[in-house]
């Protein structure tokens, strides 16, 4: 257990220990390389001052109707494209130009169409979210043997019946691997999406810190940042596995 | 004893990644080169004329502009030792002094209280400023726009926490005004100006000339103001010619400007009356930047005590072309 616990925290301990030496002996100007503990002073504050909270809050709930808006889009859309030929032909190559933009260079266009309110921000967060799905499940659903397909259909299963009970289940381990990146390119596209015309997020919390030359609260926010992206893995993994225990999707195990 | 010879190989590539990436570069004075990191604006005209008829020269400064799209972007670009000189407004020094950054500013080259001003939306019923209750205001975070709105909404009787306040850049202003997302926006020149043309009859124009003076300035490193005194005379004494050149020649003046920041000349000759041009450094500088150093604190932008804010001004250099227009006494 300790062993187990000892691994866990050994790179992070690493990065501390390399960061602190960092700060202190690479002559980089203090303010722009805090300590950790200025870091660890400063998240304090903002943990204390309640703002950190509302923030964590705003971006976990803004990145959770990203994922579940464009993950049930990337499925029905990857389902679709990866089993009709014609659907395949007519979107995927606009699909890949699409998901080749940047997120940074459709948040201004976006306001312009969709103004600032939570819509907006939901949009850019859904964008994120459903590339990586829809590439996934393509891929998954289109590469299912043919061989089972043609089984199944032997043993008189009908096209709703094949979908469901076959080529889903037969895709599975990529459509997790879809929605396992999408974790992460959700919270970075929530960032990005909270760091212009926000109240509160952590982006926004990030963007203002910059604005104000607080470069410890900016590092605050990426820890707590990356600590959700962690958490978030984490958690995704602990489910899928509860849910489909033969899918491995650890890290030991992958 | 593998992994840990591995450990160690990582360990020193990446301190010596870091080592690059975070060393100072060393200053281009000694090259004979100063590097001006300037903000795209028309509020850095002195620096434009200068450049563009050739008074750094003339007076024995060789320089390069290095355009970056705020003034804050300036000063993190001199902090991070990739320039000597930057144009920047007083808000972005006031932020860095509470982190006690080796830095002076060594003139004001601008003055205007007409540059930063309140847009907002009839329809949206702002009549008048104490209209702006509770309605959604789109500022930029941080700067000397949300300190100028935090200073007018105190006249009417009014704080930053009567209104909602969100983040926004002027640019990008324009579509939520016009759309009506947010009732109102505060920015500077040309941005305002563009946001009051779309709105036309529903625009409420709430000026902010009664509380606030926005300057314009130079900030060098200490190490150059105590160091190079000699270059930042001649830096400044180039800007005093290119000030008087353009009292003297407008239209040139403009036309330069202009194509230099990508603007139309006629929007640009429009404006230029709202500008005071002029080399100075007043105590309405220091009362100003520890102003904001209270605001600042009190918005929970900066924690701690405020900085002596003399202490950021380094008046040596204009003193010694311009004695009558320094009124800030030097600080040690």
């Amino acid at each position: 257990m300790v062993r187990k616990f000892g691994k866990i925290c050994a790179p992070f301990a690493l990065v501390i220990v390399f960061w602190a030496l960092a700060s202190r002996y690479s002559g980089v100007n203090p303010a722009l390389l805090p300590t950790p503990i200025e870091v660890g002073t400063a998240l304090t504050d903002l943990v204390a001052s309640g703002s950190l909270f509302w923030d964590a809050l705003w971006s976990l709930r803004r990145a959770a109707f990203g994922l579940f808006c464009g993950g049930v889009l990337g499925l029905i859309v990857g389902t679709i494209t990866g089993r009709i030929d014609t659907f395949n032909w007519l979107l995927a190559p606009v699909f890949n130009g699409l998901r080749a933009l940047p997120p940074v260079a459709i948040v201004p266009l976006v306001i312009v169409w969709a103004g600032l309110g939570e819509p907006a921000k939901v949009f850019i967060t859904s964008w994120a979210a459903f590339f990586p799905i829809w590439l996934n499940t393509h891929a998954g659903v289109s590469s299912v043997d043919k061989m089972i397909i043609w089984a199944a259909r032997s043993l008189g299963a009908r096209s709703e019946r094949l979908l469901f009970s076959v080529t889903l289940p037969a895709a599975l381990p990529q459509i997790l691997v879809g929605f396992r990146l999408a974790i992460s390119t959700t919270l970075l596209c929530v960032i990005v999406a909270e760091m212009t015309g926000a109240y509160a997020g952590l982006g926004f919390r990030l963007q203002t810190s910059y604005l104000v030359f607080r470069v410890d609260r900016m590092l605050a926010c990426m820890v707590v940042l990356a600590l959700i992206g962690i958490a978030a893995d984490r958690l995704f993994n602990l489910v899928a596995s509860r849910l489909f225990p033969w899918i491995k999707l650890t890290h030991e195990q992958q | 004893m593998k992994a840990r010879r591995l450990l160690i190989t990582v360990a020193i590539i990446a301190a010596a990644i870091l080592a690059y990436l975070f060393t100072r570069s060393p200053s281009t004075v000694a090259a004979g080169k100063l590097i001006i990191a300037e903000s795209t604006q028309p509020i850095a005209a002195p620096v434009y004329i200068a450049y563009t008829k050739g008074f750094f020269k003339e007076e024995g400064v060789n320089v390069d502009l290095v355009s970056f799209p705020t003034g804050k972007l300036c000063l993190d670009a001199l902090i991070g030792g990739k320039a000597d000189f930057a144009t920047v407004a007083e808000t972005p020094v006031m932020h860095a002094s509470f982190k006690n950054q080796p830095i002076k500013i060594v003139t004001t080259m601008q003055r205007s209280r007409q540059n930063t001003f309140c847009i907002a939306r009839k329809d949206q019923g702002v009549n008048a400023p104490t209209d702006l209750k509770g309605k959604i205001v789109a500022v930029p975070f941080g700067g000397n726009a949300e300190y100028a709105f935090a200073a007018f909404l105190a006249k009417q009787g009014l704080s930053s926490s009567d209104i909602k306040l969100i983040n926004l850049s002027p640019p990008e202003m324009i579509g939520p005004l016009i759309k009506g997302d947010v009732a109102g926006v505060v920015a500077w020149q040309p941005h305002a100006g563009r946001c009051e043309k779309a709105l036309g009859d529903n625009a409420m124009h709430l000026s902010f000339e009664q509380v606030y003076e926005e300057t314009y300035n130079i900030v060098t490193s200490v190490q150059i103001a105590e160091e190079k005194k000699d270059i930042v005379v001649k830096f400044l004494k180039a800007l005093d010619r290119a000030i008087t050149y353009m009292s003297q020649n407008r239209e040139e003046s403009v036309g330069i400007v202009a194509q230099r920041i990508g603007m139309e000349k006629t929007e640009l000759d429009r404006l230029w009356p709202i500008y005071n041009f002029g080399l100075d450094l007043r105590s309405s500088l220091v009362e100003t930047l520890t102003s904001q150093g209270k605001w600042a604190v009190e918005r929970g932008h900066q924690t701690g005590a405020i900085p002596d804010m003399q202490t950021v001004i380094s008046t040596v250099a204009l003193r010694s072309i311009k004695p009558e227009s320094v009124d800030v006494p030097q600080s040690k």
